[in-house]
């Protein structure tokens, strides 16, 4: 049975927590070697991705992805970055298909769009 | 004419609001053969469409399996558009199509697009009705008891098998016996039935070729059936989602004639090609396999849909929504689990057998074995007067069938069974496309069980069975034909004046 990136990132943290600080160089190297014999190691980013949304998680943050239709600028960047709480991570990402304007995307299942995008969309299915 | 476009869209864009806000968003994390599977989307409902945002464009999909971490979706449009990482949206919606008469004499796909190149079918489409393809049956205290016959031209089956507006009626067989053409035969009769209302007819055809299709549609355009007939067309070469709605989205439209008070019929063409794309579908979803390979819920898939036929009662309209579902069987195996299951569903069944085609009995229909549970009390008075006997005597032939070959050694009672089961049988053969008005089934099945036609060679019953009708159709069309289609009645005047008429024939 195919393992679910989830599933991974749920294994992998419950093992690091119960072994004692000096066994987690170890962990990682077993856990490694599980992927690797279940054939996954091509998923190896979205497991790393599912571990790093369930860190977030355990420390009362969310994940956020920012995605801009053209590079921002670090001012607008930090700007946005200030508009989170600490525990939240945020990161950043292009898409050109946007346009123009920004998406804000939590936990990848909630999102704002407010790229030009969405707009032209809207206006073309409402004169349908 | 341009101008004006440009000052619409003008008025569009400056009247145009957006407000963004926060929604739910999913991510198709798998997808191929038609289904995808998406992760998040958590408040996603059964049934609900979704909206996959792809690169060419949004594709729509129906939530199909709700488990914990994923939804398993089937893609209704373009499934090669869709690509792993691609943004799903709830629509809120369920899935349903657009009805009305507009409808009437068009070919459509279970989406309600056309299919028949004759333009667009609703000239507001967006606020013309929508009926959705998933709905309740009708409450036992919206329904009453059948109670409207629906002649469906052929002999053997308005006489013995007779079928009621709102009743379910199996047509079963195995390939190339005639299924689809008593299904056609019925269609076509009801542009001849005046005494009743007249049946709105939605063909479904299911997995079948489309060259099929499209002799069928010409078939019914060349009779004049189109007129009250809707195509619901989900060929072989449409996804199995289609396959699996098509017959769902005749139901929808069905039930909305039902539901306006009028008459409908719904020929599902056939189920067993359904059952086999649902299987599909499920398999694909890794839904667990049962008999067959087929899933846990086939039954239900069936039971659901073939209990949207209806009669209402007066209170609800008095419309009715008649199933004729079709089965393919394989060598006559009844007992497989396809037929077995839809023969439980339905208030009976037609049951042909290749041996009776190939001997040259058509429509082969198996009388012994073919039964109606609730079509008798549809029955109109006339035909049940004339052809009370007729199951009798065709059952007394059946027992001494075998002894034909010897019946130069029979008794003059056994021999005149013989001879009598003999003559039935040939007059309850017809062509295909030759559907009988009820009015003349009667007067030639009374011709033939009163003995009148006794004294004639079987090789030429046929020829003085038209030979009859047509005397009586110049003769006596208004004081014999029209009273009994118009009544359903044959009273002791009347059957007085077919007596006198028919020995009048005889002695032309």
């Amino acid at each position: 049975m195919r393992h679910t990136t989830d599933r991974y990132a749920a294994a992998f943290l419950a093992a690091i927590d119960e072994a004692p600080a000096g066994q987690h160089a170890r962990i990682v190297r077993r856990f490694v070697q599980a992927v690797a014999k279940h054939g996954d190691l091509s998923r190896a980013n979205d497991i790393v991705a599912a571990i790093e949304r369930r860190l977030v998680k355990s420390r009362g943050g969310r994940w956020v992805r920012v995605t801009f239709a053209r590079p921002a600028s670090n001012e607008i960047v930090a700007r946005f970055r200030k508009r989170f709480p600490a525990p939240d991570h945020v990161e950043t990402a292009v898409d050109p298909s946007l346009i123009a304007g920004a998406r804000v995307t939590v936990d990848g299942e909630e999102e704002l769009d407010m790229s030009f995008a969405r707009k032209l969309n809207r206006l073309f299915s409402g004169s349908r | 004419m341009a101008h004006e476009i440009v000052e619409q869209l003008k008025r569009e864009i400056a009247g145009f609001r957006d407000e963004p806000e926060f929604e739910r968003i999913g991510t198709v994390t798998e997808t191929g053969d038609g289904i995808a599977k998406i992760s998040g989307l958590g408040e996603a409902v059964s049934q609900e469409l979704l909206a996959i945002e792809t690169a060419s464009g949004e594709v729509t999909a129906l939530a199909a399996n709700l488990e914990e971490a994923f939804i398993g979706a089937i893609i209704l449009g373009n499934a090669d558009a869709v690509r792993v990482g691609d943004r799903v949206k709830k629509t809120g919606a369920v899935l349903s199509i657009p009805v009305g008469r507009e409808l009437i004499g068009r070919v459509v796909d279970p989406l309600g697009e056309p299919l028949d190149g004759k333009g667009v079918i609703f000239k507001d489409a967006a606020n013309a009705q929508r009926n959705r393809l998933e709905k309740n049956a009708p409450s036992v205290v919206a329904r009453e008891s059948v109670n409207v016959p629906l002649h469906t031209g052929i002999k053997s089956i308005d006489a013995m098998i007779p079928i009621g507006r709102g009743q379910r009626e199996l047509i079963i067989g195995d390939r190339q016996t005639g299924k689809t053409a008593i299904a056609l035969d019925t269609i076509l009769n009801q542009r001849q039935d005046p005494g009743r209302r007249q049946v709105i007819c939605i063909y479904v055809a299911i997995g079948q070729k489309n060259s099929k299709v499209a002799k069928i549609v010409k078939l019914l355009e060349e009779q004049g059936a189109l007129a009250y007939t809707i195509v619901v067309s989900a060929p072989a070469s449409a996804p199995a989602a289609l396959q699996y709605l098509a017959p769902f989205a005749g139901a929808a439209i069905g039930e909305y004639f039902m539901e306006s008070g009028q008459d409908a019929l719904v020929v599902y063409d056939d189920l067993s090609k359904h059952a086999d794309a649902y299987r599909q579908l499920s398999l694909l979803l890794r839904r667990p396999p049962g008999r067959e390979a087929y899933p846990g819920d086939i039954f239900y898939l069936h039971s659901r849909l073939l209990e949207r036929a209806a009669k209402l009662s007066e209170e609800h309209g008095g419309g009715s929504l008649t199933a004729l579902p079709i089965i393919e069987t394989k060598l006559g195996d009844v007992a497989a689990y396809i037929p077995t299951n839809v023969i439980s569903i339905t208030d009976g069944q037609i049951f042909l057998q290749s041996e009776l085609f190939f001997a040259g009995i058509r429509p082969a229909v198996n009388v012994g074995i073919s039964v109606s549970r609730v079509g008798s009390t549809a029955q109109t008075k006339a035909m049940k007067k004339v052809a009370g006997r007729l199951r009798l005597e065709l059952a007394q032939f059946r027992e001494l069938a075998a002894f034909v070959q010897f019946a130069s050694d029979l008794d003059e009672a056994t021999k005149a069974k013989i001879r009598r089961g003999e003559l039935l049988t040939e007059i309850l053969k017809q062509s295909d496309i030759e559907p009988v008005p009820f009015e003349r089934q009667v007067v030639v099945l009374y011709a033939a069980l009163n003995g009148y036609l006794d004294d004639i060679a079987i090789a030429d019953v046929k020829a003085f069975e038209a030979k009859l009708l047509d005397y009586l159709d110049k003769r006596y069309r208004d004081t014999i034909l029209a009273p009994i289609a118009k009544s359903g009645a044959l009273d002791d005047a009347a059957e007085a004046a077919l007596t006198a008429a028919i020995e009048e024939a005889k002695r032309m």
